[in-house]
This record gives C-alpha cells, sequence and structure tokens, in this order.
C-alpha cells in the first residue's frame, strides 16, 4: 500500500507543477517585460528619441540644374505618423521614416500588416504631425525622458484596462483644458521636435527628393476644423511648434509664424478641410466675431498663401448645392462634422470657390481681398504610408481602414458617426508646383508665389498663363511658355487694368495646357472656372475651353461634346481611343466686364476610371457599394488668377451679404 | 480483495473527496455570473465625462448635462460586462485581431539596435550584392508623334521618318512638340517609366544602342527613340552607401528580433490538424 501512496503523492506533485506551468499569458508577458527575452528591457515603440541628430556627412553633389520656365513637380504636404495622437490611436506605431521611404520609392509597411509601394514616387514630401502633445506616447516608452518617470507615462505602459483608460482620461483633460500634462515639458517636445527635424534632414536630398521640417496646428474650435500646417522654409526653424493648446485662434498663430520669420526662420501655413469647418474656415468675421479688415487680410494672404483644398477627408472646392450649374461639382464631398462625424448642413463659408467670391465682394466695396490663397492636394494618412493613387489604395486611418472589408463598411468608432463613412472618404491628393528646381528654396518659393494646383491624385501637369497681351494663338507658338511668362502671369498671379486710363472691350486672354498622368487615364477636357460679383451679387461659371477626340467647344453653351469615355466597372478597363495625351488653348473671356473684379482658375479633368472603392468591391467579390459612385473623374484645380480693376474708388463699404453666421459664434474672449 | 481496499485509509479519503466535489458541483450551480455587480461612479468617472465633453463643446458639463452623460456611462458598461460574461469577446474577429496586434506591439521592437558599425555594413553589404548595384542609367533623345492628332496614320507618319533620319544625332523638328523633354541624361528605367508611362524605360534597356529605333509606345503617343548612352549596373561606392545601409540594416535586424521573438511563442503551443493538412508540404508555423 505503501507504493499505491507513494504513486498517489506523485501524481499529485504532477499535477501542481502542471497547475503552476499553464498560466502562459502573464507569466510570459512579465518575462518579456522583465528582460529575459530580447536584448533590451523596455518595450520601446520607436527609435531612442534621445539618439542626438547626427550631423550627416552630405555627400557633395552637383548643383541641381535650374530650369528658368520651371518643371513641375508634385508632392504632399499632409501626412501623420505614430507621433501624432489620433494616429497611435488608430494603431499606428510606425515613425515617420516609414512614410518618407514610401514617398520616394521604396516598399514599405503598412499598419495591416503587409507592404506597400507606390508605382510613382514623389518629388517632395513633408510629415506634419500634430503639434498637441506631440510624440507623448512614445515619451511614456522612453527612459530617458523626464515624461517617462510620471505616473501617466505609467499608465501607458501598465498592461491593465483601468491604466490604459487612466491615460485616455489624462489625455483628453490634457487637450480639452490647454494644458500639457505633467512631465510632458517643453523640454520633452522639444526632443520630439528635434526628431522632426534630423528626420526631414536625413532624407532631404536637393535635386532628387525635397523634404521641409513641417507640422499640423489642429486648431478646432466648438469642433469645426480650422486646421493648418505649418512648413518651414528650411533647417532653421522655430525652437517649438505653436499647437491649438497654445491657442486656437488664426490670428495668433499668425504672431507665431510672424515673429519667427522675423528671426530668420521663413514658413509659411496651409489650411485644409474648409468642408468641415462648419463655414468658420473662410468666416466674413475673425475670430473674436468682428468684420474683416485690411489689417486681417494683409496678415491671412501673407501667412497662409495656400488652401489644401482636397484630401482624404474630402474635397473643399465647392458643393453641388451651391454650384447648381457645374455638372462636375459634385466630387468626393464629404459633408461631416469632424468631431461627431455626423452629417451637418452645409455653410456656403466652407467653400473654396464661394470664399473667392466673397474675396471680390470686400474687394469691390472695402478695396482689400481676405481669400486671395492658392491651391493644392493633400493626404492626410495617419498610417505613415499613404498610397494616394486610385488603384493602389490602403486607407488612411491606420487600423480602421486597412482592408478592403474594413474600407467598404467601416466608420470611426464614435456613437452616432455617419455609417460607412471610410467608403466615403477620398483616396487623398497631392499637390504639384512649378519651380525652377527640386529644392527647397524653389519649392518654397512656389509655395508661397501660388504657382501650385491641387490634384484630386494624379500626377496631371497643368499650366495657366494670363494676359492682355497674349496673340490669341498663344499655345500653338513655338517657345510659348517663354512668352507666357514674359507678356503675362502663372497662375497665383495678378492682372490688373485702370478702366478709366486704358479702356478695354476684350478680356483678359489665358493659355492652358495639360499633360496627362502616365499611369491615370487621359484627358477629357480644360476648363475655365470664372467669378465676378456686379451690384453686390456674387457669380461663377464653368467654361470649356479645350476638348479631346478633336471636339470643339459649343460657343452657345460653352461645353465640350461628351466623348464618350466608359469604365467597365468589373474590371476596371477604360475605354481605348478615348481622351487625349495632351490638350490646350488660348481663350479670351468674352464676357468680360473690366469695371468688376474677377477670378479665373482652370480645372481639368480626365477620362472616368474606377473609384478606389469599386476596385475593393471587386477584390471582394461584391456589388460596389450604392451610398458612393462607382466611377471618378480625376482633375486637378489651379490657383487663380485675378483681376482687379484699380484707380476706382471703391463703392460704398456695404455689409458683404452671403451667409448668416452660424447662431453658436460668440465673442469668445 | 476489495474488503482490503476499502479498509485503506488512502481510498476513504479518496472517496470522501470525490463526495465532497460531487454535491459542491450541484449546488455551486453556474459559475460564470459576474463576480462583481457594482458600477462606481467615482471622481475618476465624473472627471473622465467631464474631460470628454469639454474636449467637445469647448466648455466644461453643466449640472444638466451631466446625468445623461453617466446615464450613457452605465448603460456602456452594463452592456460591456455582460458582453463579457456571455464571452462575446470570443470567435469575434476584430477583437482577435486586435489582441493580436496589441500583443505585435508589445513583443515588438525589443532590439534597439545601436549604430552599426563599418565593418557590420560591410559584411551586411557583401550579403546582398544585387540590392544595391546601381541600375543601368540611360541617355537618349527621341522624336514624338501625337496620336490624338494623327490617329491611324501616326505609326505610318512614325516609320516614314525612321526611314529618313539617317545619321542625325537629335531631330525633335520632325516629329510633334512634345511638351516634357526630348533629351535625357543618366535617367534609370524606373525614371524613365514614371515620366513616360507604359514600361517606356523597360523598353528602352532593350534598343540598340547609337542608332534611331521605333516607333516606341508611350502613354503619350509614339516615339522614335536614340540611345546615346546606357551604363551597366555597377556596385556603388560604400561612402555613398553608408547611410542607406544603415537604415536597411538596422531595420532588418529589427524584423529579425521580432519574428524570433514570435517564433520563440509559437514553439509553446502545439498546432494539430483535424481533417486538413497543408497539401504542398508548406509548414504553417
Amino acid at each position: 500500500m505503501r507504493t499505491f501512496t507513494n504513486i498517489f503523492m506523485f501524481l499529485c506533485a504532477c499535477v501542481g507543477l502542471m497547475v503552476a506551468c499553464t498560466s502562459n499569458g502573464p507569466d510570459l508577458l512579465a518575462a518579456v517585460t522583465a528582460g529575459t527575452w530580447g536584448p533590451n528591457a523596455e518595450p520601446s515603440n520607436s527609435e531612442p528619441v534621445s539618439e542626438p541628430a547626427r550631423r550627416v556627412k552630405k555627400k557633395k553633389s552637383a548643383k541641381p540644374e535650374s530650369n528658368p520656365l520651371k518643371n513641375v513637380y508634385f508632392g504632399d504636404t499632409h501626412a501623420h505618423s505614430e507621433l501624432s495622437g489620433d494616429a497611435y490611436g488608430f494603431g499606428n506605431r510606425l515613425p515617420p521614416e516609414n512614410a518618407y521611404r514610401l514617398a520616394r520609392g521604396e516598399e514599405v509597411d503598412h499598419v495591416g500588416g503587409y507592404k506597400v509601394k507606390l508605382k510613382a514616387p514623389l518629388d517632395f514630401f513633408m510629415m506634419t504631425d500634430h503639434s498637441e502633445m506631440i510624440g507623448i506616447a512614445g515619451l511614456a516608452t522612453d527612459k530617458t525622458s523626464d515624461f517617462y518617470k510620471t505616473k501617466m507615462a505609467g499608465y501607458l505602459r501598465s498592461k491593465n484596462k483601468a491604466d490604459k483608460a487612466k491615460w485616455l482620461y489624462a489625455m483628453q483633460s490634457a487637450s480639452g483644458s490647454g494644458v500639457n500634462p505633467e512631465g510632458y515639458t517643453s523640454a520633452a517636445m522639444a526632443t520630439i521636435w528635434k526628431r522632426i527635424q534630423a528626420n526631414a534632414e536625413k532624407f532631404n536630398q536637393p535635386g532628387k527628393f525635397t523634404t521641409f521640417i513641417a507640422y499640423e496646428w489642429s486648431s478646432m474650435p466648438l469642433g469645426d476644423n480650422l486646421h493648418r500646417n505649418v512648413i518651414f522654409r528650411g533647417e532653421k526653424v522655430a525652437d517649438l511648434p505653436f499647437s491649438a493648446m497654445d491657442s486656437n485662434k488664426p490670428e495668433h498663430l499668425w504672431t507665431y509664424l510672424e515673429e519667427w520669420r522675423a528671426k530668420g526662420a521663413d514658413n509659411l501655413a496651409i489650411s485644409h478641410n474648409g468642408n468641415l469647418s462648419n463655414g468658420r474656415m473662410f468666416s466674413l468675421v475673425d475670430s473674436w466675431g468682428a468684420p474683416l479688415d485690411a489689417a486681417y487680410a494683409g496678415r491671412r494672404n501673407l501667412n497662409e498663401p495656400l488652401h489644401e483644398a482636397m484630401q482624404l477627408k474630402g474635397t473643399s472646392m465647392t458643393h453641388p448645392s451651391f454650384s447648381p450649374n457645374d455638372e462636375w461639382a459634385n466630387f468626393e464631398i464629404l459633408p461631416v462634422s469632424l468631431h461627431t462625424w455626423q452629417r451637418v448642413e452645409q455653410q456656403r463659408t466652407s467653400y473654396v470657390r464661394e470664399a473667392y467670391k466673397f474675396g471680390l465682394q470686400f474687394q469691390q466695396s472695402s478695396g482689400f481681398n481676405p481669400f486671395k490663397f492658392g491651391l493644392e492636394g493633400g493626404g492626410d494618412d495617419h498610417g505613415s504610408a499613404h498610397t494616394w493613387e486610385e488603384f493602389n489604395y490602403h486607407g488612411g486611418h491606420a487600423g480602421l481602414d486597412d482592408t478592403p472589408k474594413n474600407r467598404l463598411t467601416g466608420t470611426v468608432p464614435l456613437p452616432g458617426a455617419e455609417p460607412r463613412v471610410m467608403a466615403q472618404l477620398s483616396a487623398g491628393g497631392i499637390t504639384g508646383v512649378w519651380a525652377e528646381s527640386n529644392t527647397r528654396d524653389a519649392i518654397f518659393d512656389a509655395l508661397r508665389r501660388k504657382e501650385t494646383f491641387g490634384s484630386s491624385g494624379v500626377r496631371i501637369a497643368g499650366r495657366f498663363f494670363g494676359s492682355f497681351e497674349y496673340p490669341d494663338n498663344l499655345t500653338t507658338q513655338k517657345d510659348w511658355v517663354k512668352t507666357a511668362y514674359a507678356k503675362g502671369v502663372p497662375m497665383g498671379g495678378d492682372l490688373t487694368l485702370d478702366p478709366g486710363a486704358t479702356p478695354k472691350s476684350t478680356g483678359p486672354t489665358f493659355a492652358v495646357h495639360a499633360l496627362r498622368d502616365p499611369n491615370s487615364a487621359p484627358l477629357q477636357r480644360i476648363q475655365i472656372i470664372k467669378g465676378w460679383t456686379k451690384k453686390g451679387e456674387l457669380y461663377d461659371k464653368v467654361f470649356d475651353v479645350a476638348c479631346s477626340d478633336g471636339g470643339k467647344v459649343d460657343p452657345k453653351t460653352h461645353r465640350c461634346p461628351d466623348n464618350g469615355a466608359k469604365v467597365n466597372i468589373k474590371t476596371c478597363e477604360i475605354s481605348k481611343n478615348k481622351g487625349d495625351a495632351e490638350l490646350a488653348a488660348t481663350w479670351t473671356d468674352p464676357e468680360f466686364d473690366m469695371t468688376v473684379p474677377a477670378f479665373y482658375y482652370v480645372r481639368v479633368l480626365e477620362n472616368p476610371v474606377c473609384r478606389w472603392s469599386t476596385r475593393d468591391a471587386n477584390k471582394l467579390g461584391v456589388k460596389p457599394l450604392d451610398i458612393v459612385p462607382t466611377t471618378i473623374q480625376e482633375r486637378i484645380w489651379t490657383s487663380p488668377i485675378w483681376y482687379t480693376p484699380v484707380g476706382r474708388k471703391p463703392a460704398r463699404a456695404s455689409q458683404v451679404k452671403g451667409s448668416e453666421l452660424p447662431s453658436q459664434w460668440v465673442r469668445d474672449e | 480483495m476489495l474488503r482490503r481496499v476499502i479498509q485503506e485509509p488512502l481510498f476513504q479519503f479518496l472517496f470522501a473527496g470525490a463526495l465532497i466535489f460531487a454535491v459542491y458541483n450541484a449546488v455551486a450551480g453556474d459559475a460564470t455570473e459576474p463576480s462583481d455587480d457594482a458600477i462606481v461612479i467615482g471622481d475618476a468617472e465624473i472627471e473622465f465625462l467631464r474631460a470628454q465633453y469639454e474636449k467637445l463643446w469647448g466648455r466644461p458639463p453643466t449640472d444638466q448635462d451631466l446625468p445623461p452623460l453617466v446615464r450613457e456611462f452605465v448603460r456602456e458598461e452594463v452592456l460591456y460586462r455582460e458582453g463579457m460574461a456571455l464571452g462575446l469577446d470570443q470567435d469575434d474577429v476584430i477583437v482577435r485581431r486586435r489582441i493580436g496586434q496589441k500583443m505585435e506591439f508589445l513583443i515588438g521592437d525589443l532590439a534597439v539596435p545601436t549604430e552599426p558599425s563599418d565593418e557590420v555594413l560591410t559584411k551586411y553589404l557583401e550579403a546582398n550584392p544585387d540590392k544595391y548595384l546601381e541600375p543601368p542609367r540611360l541617355t537618349f533623345t527621341h522624336v514624338y508623334f501625337n496620336v490624338d492628332r494623327r490617329g491611324d496614320q501616326a505609326r505610318a507618319d512614325a516609320e516614314a521618318v525612321l526611314a529618313a533620319l539617317g545619321d542625325r544625332e537629335r531631330a525633335p523638328e520632325m516629329g510633334d512638340r512634345f511638351a516634357l523633354s526630348v533629351d535625357y541624361a543618366g535617367k534609370t528605367a524606373r525614371e524613365v517609366d514614371q515620366t513616360f508611362g507604359a514600361a517606356f524605360g523597360e523598353q528602352l534597356l532593350e534598343v540598340p544602342v547609337g542608332q534611331w529605333f521605333g516607333p516606341l509606345e508611350s502613354a503619350y503617343g509614339l516615339h522614335l527613340v536614340r540611345v546615346l548612352g546606357r551604363t551597366e549596373p555597377r556596385p556603388p561606392e560604400f561612402d555613398e552607401l553608408r547611410e542607406r545601409l544603415s537604415a536597411d540594416y538596422s531595420f532588418e535586424t529589427r524584423e529579425a528580433a521580432n519574428a524570433k521573438a514570435l517564433e520563440r511563442l509559437t514553439q509553446r503551443y502545439e498546432i494539430v490538424f483535424d481533417g486538413w493538412t497543408p497539401s504542398s508540404g508548406e509548414s504553417v508555423d
């Protein structure tokens, strides 16, 4: 019987051991974090922040060639990495380096766990992480930072759910109160800012791939989007980014920009997503509710020469309800609030074309125009890997839309959010500039003088010039671009006339030219969109000026004939032999009135292609969604050329007519 | 024999244990009810709701605003706990993937590489000879034929011009005006593809050097090309490459460390095939 007992004791011992050995999860994690797994003790999700920015010895390369007639360069002015708080929240742990490498043409990681690569790399690029508590999550795991030792940082590193929730509470309290959390000092922010600068320097290759040091100021008063991206010209930058926690008023941002510019850190800001601003972006009053004046206009135009009119979260050019006579106005519209993601009623002062018209009205009645900004496009990807090519789109919100299924069915995890909003997002846009060379100075100058155009993601090289002196066959002449620069102004420029001194019966003449994107569809038509004001009323009109496939513009309707280009929805093949590789025209405004101010900008349309959502539906073997179009016509919009009559007394300064002020705007200081 | 066993104290012990176990099981019932029925609305919770509200509305909530917020919070908490008790987190692809992702992040990035030395990088370069080869670079000129304008006649026009080109070094005027450049120097095939589309650069890698050839097709139309020079792929200077090698090496060692950690974790599990086996003999772990 003793043997029996021994065996029993032995069995008990075994059972005891088994129980002790099957508690896997917690013990394994403990081992991982206690340093018995891998050479380093602490899991750090990014490069050590304290690594000093190494002085990279740049090989002495030949000065990049300069073309006085300018070349076209394409870039993205809006991208996020794990340094942005919201990107981190979407599951993005990829560093900015990932995004830079993708933009210049390499194959890189995507948050979804696969690799991505662009078909056509960019010429210039910048990372624009949110400045509000920038990089705070990375600092929480960096032993050398001050923030590491705080309770809040401990919450992020902790494994238990209650602590993770406390981290979130602390983040939200901080951004709500405008006070940085304890331990996230200026010194902490400075280490992240230094790392951002080091990345930009590391990837900057003059002549081949230009980068800029930049960030995003994420102001959202009462949930209305007022975001601006801040871009520094060169190596010399501000000590710290100015964030929306310092102030959410653009006027205060401008003060910061002006002060640093005076100290030699040249910079400019680019606002975006007027469509999500609830009318606030191009409001007819300033941040304190006072009517705009010449001083405001001067500061706004100086500090913010451009608006990013197209990106993942929709197009801000116009809304179909405000442009009922524009057959192409309903393009990648996202009419939601940025903070609730619910549909909201649209305001005129959210949209570019309306803002341009209001600007003319200010010009006519008061002698200044606060909305003389140029146009460009961006991505706003939050996954450190934006693929904006319509045939190569992999989402823009990290874990929220990284698969076809998520993109077609997913939405933002907020109560009451617009359902299936991910499907309504665009693949995003890019910016085109005309600059002498692919270098920081040349491209920055192009941004500042507005010789830029926004694109819905395609590399159409669009040219636009205006003058009262062009011959009417300019674009057929040899070296026409040289003549165009010599005798007129490019996109972003101004034409003026003194009607009293030099009465003209014919309007300005414009030269337009567009070259297709070799990886997208051929061109369908070039249009000029004109806006003007007369007797206090605002007008705009779309004129087709160049048609493809030998078509001619109808002189009465100002429309090209439909070229019949189609898309096979199942295969995404497009019509062969439809559309042109290159379009050009010289056009004179047949309805010119020299006594009133006007603007003109160019829109170039491609033949239709499958929308990204159609491709995803095909991949999944399901029917395309009915809440979004199955095809889109990719396009570019150039910065306007403004005509301003001079030498006339402005009309009696009257209240600018237009949108009603949203009722929740109150004096707020 | 049986009587001897029953008299054995050990047997009596085991029997008593089994009896207690059976009785307890019958009486205790389902062991899955939630252990804690209290939903606490304390300072921390109110602070959270306040901060969330303020972030949204730009002002703190008033006393009227709070009760609906608390109601919503309680509702969410009840649903969450009931859901967990019912095991709704199991068999949910989203939850599964999210937890896997979080685990991946935890085990990831354990190897924080120090700056690799030149010796390490040189060895790395030697181990990856093809990856860092300088690609062939093309220098060429071309004559362009606009297919939109010439239509079906374009190819015949191009062939006619090809016959007439002879020894000319460059002859852009014999075709149509081209909006981009007519002369290119030192471009890789990929750069040419980006400019011209339609794998134009790839085509130029095959074209004979030093003579007119075509017509070749690009996204813009047809072209006659004369490739003036085409360099061979060559290994670049180590100095040129150092930064790129360092970045790639760091990236790879980090990936390798992560993969190794995941492999060690996987080895603790036995993968059992129950009715299906991988057909190609491929390993699945």
